[in-house]
């Protein structure tokens, strides 16, 4: 590790990027750690030292984040790569301290070339102003997580992020189109952002998903859709999860393609239909929607809703299911009851906590591995405190789908460990997903929380990203610790 | 307003996750992480915290922390127009920049601006003795000379000082109306400027002072042009135990009035594409400032009902507008402790002017109009910024 003073490290910085972009204010370096990172703003709250960078640093442009990479490296420094901070896995907590890069401010829309269907964006736009921008010019980029708000397009394609229209437009690694890349080492790769090509394997998705610990992605190139002329939505009631499952796979394997696709199970039915509509009904619920143009979407609905017909639904009409995306963030606000979570800290306990597993499994695995998941959640966590976990599936495949498992705990003891029971709880819910076919995480990356776990799910797969890094990365200084890889 | 007050609100920003981060206008062109919403609360939370479980420091120990940070924001209201729970974030910010006040942590900027107003009465510190010495003196004199007029004009600092255009221009359209105003001669600033600062005390004497002159006057329609004035006056002085006799009305919604009345004519033709920014203080914080729910009886139609009657000019929306319309970053701290965001916050209205189309900004607002020609001016654009009540005094 390195040596260097920190005055020798401002001035080197300095000399890259300029004063104003090396931030070295105490304050902003704590800042840094605490976006969405529950423990992180636990410990900080309670006045516990948190992991701080030694500097943060905004580069503006490719050249720059270059050449602080390079510096880095010559000197061993860590380097931290910085979106907005919205993942919670903890990939953007600078754990070893050293130079935390801020690409907030390589925010330029580079280019739309609306003939490809194509747009070039820096890394730190967030997701936000890019749709925004493509939206004003009638475009769309198909992506909208839940992190609309919160997250830059570099940060998710570092972490192969789903958005809420995925089953038809794809997760962000199915828009990436070409990249550039600046290596641990300071050189900058760029692929060609061609639709297809059989020239060797795809260099862009060994950087999609790689957490910043490949390097630092400085530009990308995505595609993008023409806004849909018609954006339809659906709402169905299921008699049961089975029938509702069924369903949807039938619709998906049908090429019936719809971009929103979700199912709820029967608790969280239950609750929806009560809270926003003040109808106690029981069932599976499902809300479905397709965009393209008008007799494109009659002809998908129509036979869908036959789908659904002969799988005992019953139409809940367009207008529950439009109201559903027009407060698709909605349930991501915190209210009185979230913040319990964290509300209720004394002395640094917080008698609170939350988390989301996320993963794919094959059709054939999926419903029985959610089950397998309740089950160890609640036999496990259920008796010595208030513990619930409630489930959607919400991102089809033709092969299988995926969940999305939120649990909570309330009611904790002022004396636990609160560290080791939240590890518990991810070391119980993720091995299963992993017994059942299933994955360590299915759009959320792995970052220091869930990398421990990466060894376990593919054959042998592990020790080839460990080459890779060692090979891209022989002094580990990029983002140490992510994915299970180079920690210490 | 203290933290204590606002703490159930503090709490639910401090844990939101970054749900309006990409909106929060300082943040999106600053980029540092102290100026994130949920940062700025953090840092709020923690001293309510301490204050529940003592720590061996006193929990205020943590505001000198906070100062610097709770000044990183517009106040401009885009996260509680984009947020799912309406919170009122701004009045959280006012409340934590108050303590910070209080306990003697002020900035240097903000410490200058007291003392300024506390001088001379105003926040930019011009000589109070001068404070219409920049308005056309016939013009003035004629105002000043009316006895009991039922309608008063109130003029506001930066029209005052910088603008005075925009004061002659509402003196041509009324006597254009034949209505004959007068003006409030011991008016000083309206206090909000230094209140959002947290000079909460030199804020509630100005309003006092104020209060007073203007109920003085015996006025039943008061007129003004600065949103910021009129929100003081509306909502800020009830709130303080200061009533205020005559009716409080914008500018825009008297000049609609007078032509819905048909006392004013607009005779000759503008031929100018132009494009509304609506100032925050009017399009989303006309409501009470005790209360979170966003308020649905903000200003947004009477500036652009004003300028549609206006002959030959032709209006293109902004893409962001009424409440969802970005800020200008035109606010006086901002401008003061952080010019260079300042700017570019400027610069993404007028982005939006040019992709519209429009070659002049019409403002409801001296303080838009000040900022937005300044940044025009800075980035050598080829636009203009005009206020409205000059845009209509063009047609007489
Ligand atoms: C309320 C909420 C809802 C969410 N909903 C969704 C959802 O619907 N779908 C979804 O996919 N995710 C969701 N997330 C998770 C999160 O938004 C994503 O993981 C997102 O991809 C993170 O982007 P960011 O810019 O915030 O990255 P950060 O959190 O700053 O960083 C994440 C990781 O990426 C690395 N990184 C960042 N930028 C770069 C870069 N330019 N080059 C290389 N590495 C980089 C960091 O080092 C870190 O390891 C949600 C999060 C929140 C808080
Ligand atoms: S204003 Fe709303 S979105 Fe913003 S931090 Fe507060 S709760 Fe979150």
């Amino acid at each position: 590790m390195s040596r260097i003073s920190q005055s020798l490290l401002y001035e080197e910085l300095r000399s890259i990027v300029g004063e104003e972009n090396v931030v070295e204010s105490e304050q902003e370096q704590v800042a840094h750690s605490m976006n969405c990172n529950w423990y992180t703003r636990q410990l900080w709250m309670d006045d516990e030292a948190i992991p701080v960078p030694a500097v943060g640093v905004y580069p503006h442009t490719t050249e720059h984040v270059s050449q602080i990479v390079a510096f880095a490296h010559r000197e061993g420094i860590p380097v931290t790569p910085f979106g907005m901070g919205s993942s919670g896995m903890g990939g953007n907590v600078p754990e070893y301290g050293g130079i935390l890069v801020d690409l907030k401010r390589m925010k330029d829309i580079v280019d739309v070339n609306e003939e490809s269907l194509t747009a070039t964006v820096q890394p730190g736009i967030g997701n936000w102003e890019y749709e925004d921008y493509l939206n004003e010019r009638g475009f769309t980029s198909g992506h909208l997580p839940a992190s609309h708000y919160s997250a830059t397009v570099g940060g998710m394609l570092a972490l192969r992020s789903a958005g809420r229209l995925s089953t038809a437009y794809g997760k962000i690694e199915d828009m990436i189109l070409g990249m550039e890349v600046v290596l641990p080492t300071g050189e900058v790769v760029k692929t060609k952002p061609v639709p297809a090509h059989a020239a060797g394997p795809d260099l862009d998705q060994l950087f999609v998903g790689s957490e910043g610990a490949f390097g630092i992605i400085t530009e990308a190139t995505l595609k993008i859709h023409h806004f849909p002329d018609e954006r339809r939505f659906r709402a169905i009631l299921f008699p049961d999860f089975e029938s509702g499952y069924t369903a949807m796979r039938k619709i998906v394997q049908k090429g019936l393609t719809p971009a929103l696709a979700r199912l709820y199970n029967e608790e969280e039915t239950a609750r929806t239909f009560k809270e926003t509509w003040g109808v106690e009904k029981e069932g599976a619920y499902v809300i479905l929607s397709w965009d393209g143009p008008e007799p494109v979407v009659d002809a998908k609905e129509r036979s869908a809703l036959e789908i659904c017909t002969a799988e005992g639904g019953e139409d809940m009409g367009a207008d529950r299911g439009r109201e559903w995306w027009e407060n698709k963030y909605a349930d991501y606000y915190p209210n009185e009851d979230s913040v319990q979570n964290y509300q209720a800290l004394r002395g640094g306990h917080s008698d609170g906590m939350a988390g989301t597993v996320t993963t794919s499994v094959p059709y054939d695995k999926a419903e029985e591995a959610y089950q397998a998941m309740e089950t160890a959640f609640e036999e496990k966590f259920g008796d010595e405190y208030t513990a619930w976990i409630h489930a959607h599936f919400s991102h089809w495949y033709n092969s299988g789908t995926m969940f999305y498992s939120r649990w909570h705990i309330r009611d904790i003891p002022a004396d636990t460990d609160m560290l080791k029971l939240y590890n518990e709880v991810w070391s119980t819910l993720v091995p299963i997903s992993l017994e059942y076919d299933g994955v360590v995480d299915h759009h959320h990356g792995t970052g220091r929380l869930l990398g421990r776990f990466l060894r376990k799910q593919d054959e042998g797969s592990h020790d080839v990203l460990a080459n890779i890094k060692e090979s891209i990365d022989p002094k580990n200084i990029m983002n140490p610790g992510v994915m299970g890889l180079g920690g210490h | 307003m203290h933290i204590d007050e606002r703490a159930d609100e503090i709490k639910i920003c401090a844990y939101c996750p970054l749900m309006c981060k990409n909106v929060d206008a300082f943040h999106r062109h600053d980029g540092t992480e102290t100026s994130a919403p949920h940062i700025r609360n953090m840092m709020l939370q923690k001293i309510l915290q301490e204050k529940e479980n003592p720590k061996d420091h006193p929990p205020e120990t943590h505001l000198e922390e906070a100062a610097e940070v709770l000044y990183k924001t517009t106040l401009g209201g885009e996260s509680t127009a984009w947020c799912g729970e309406s919170m009122d974030i701004r009045a959280n910010m006012i409340a934590g920049r108050t303590d910070v006040v209080e306990h003697g942590y002020a900035p240097p900027a903000v410490e200058d601006v007291r003392h300024r107003s506390q001088r001379e009465h105003n926040a930019y510190g011009e000589p109070h003795n001068q404070r219409f010495a920049n308005i056309d003196s016939t013009v003035l004199n004629r105002f000043q000379d009316r006895t009991a007029p039922s309608v008063g004009l109130w003029i506001g600092c930066t029209t005052a000082y910088y603008e005075p255009e925009i004061f002659e221009s509402l003196a041509a359209i009324l006597d254009a109306s034949d209505v004959a105003a007068g003006i409030v001669e011991e008016e000083r600033c309206c206090g909000l400027p230094q209140y959002k600062l947290g000079l909460r005390d030199t804020a509630l004497d100005l309003m006092e002072h104020n209060a007073n002159a203007i109920n003085n006057r015996g006025f039943e329609t008061l007129v003004v042009d600065c949103p910021e004035c009129y929100r003081a006056l509306n909502d800020y002085y009830p709130h303080f135990g200061h009533d205020i006799s005559p009716e409080i009305v914008h500018s825009s919604q008297f000049i609609q009035t007078l032509l819905e009345e048909g006392t004013l004519e607009l005779n000759s033709t503008v031929s100018e594409t132009v494009s509304y920014h609506d100032p925050y203080e009017l399009s989303r914080h006309t409501a009470p400032i005790d209360r979170n729910e966003y308020d649905t009886s903000d200003i947004h139609e009477p500036p652009r009902e004003v300028l549609d009657s206006i002959p030959g000019l032709h209006r293109e929306e902004l893409r962001h507008n009424r409440n969802k319309a970005f800020s200008c970053g035109g606010d006086i701290g901002v401008r003061k402790m952080h010019p260079d965001v300042a700017q570019k916050v400027g610069q993404t209205v007028l982005d939006e002017v040019v992709t519209a189309g429009a070659d002049t900004v019409a403002v409801a607002s001296p303080e838009c109009k000040r900022h937005l020609s300044e940044t025009i001016t800075e980035n050598d654009l080829n636009l203009e910024v005009a206020s409205i009540p000059e845009l209509v005094a063009r047609t007489l």
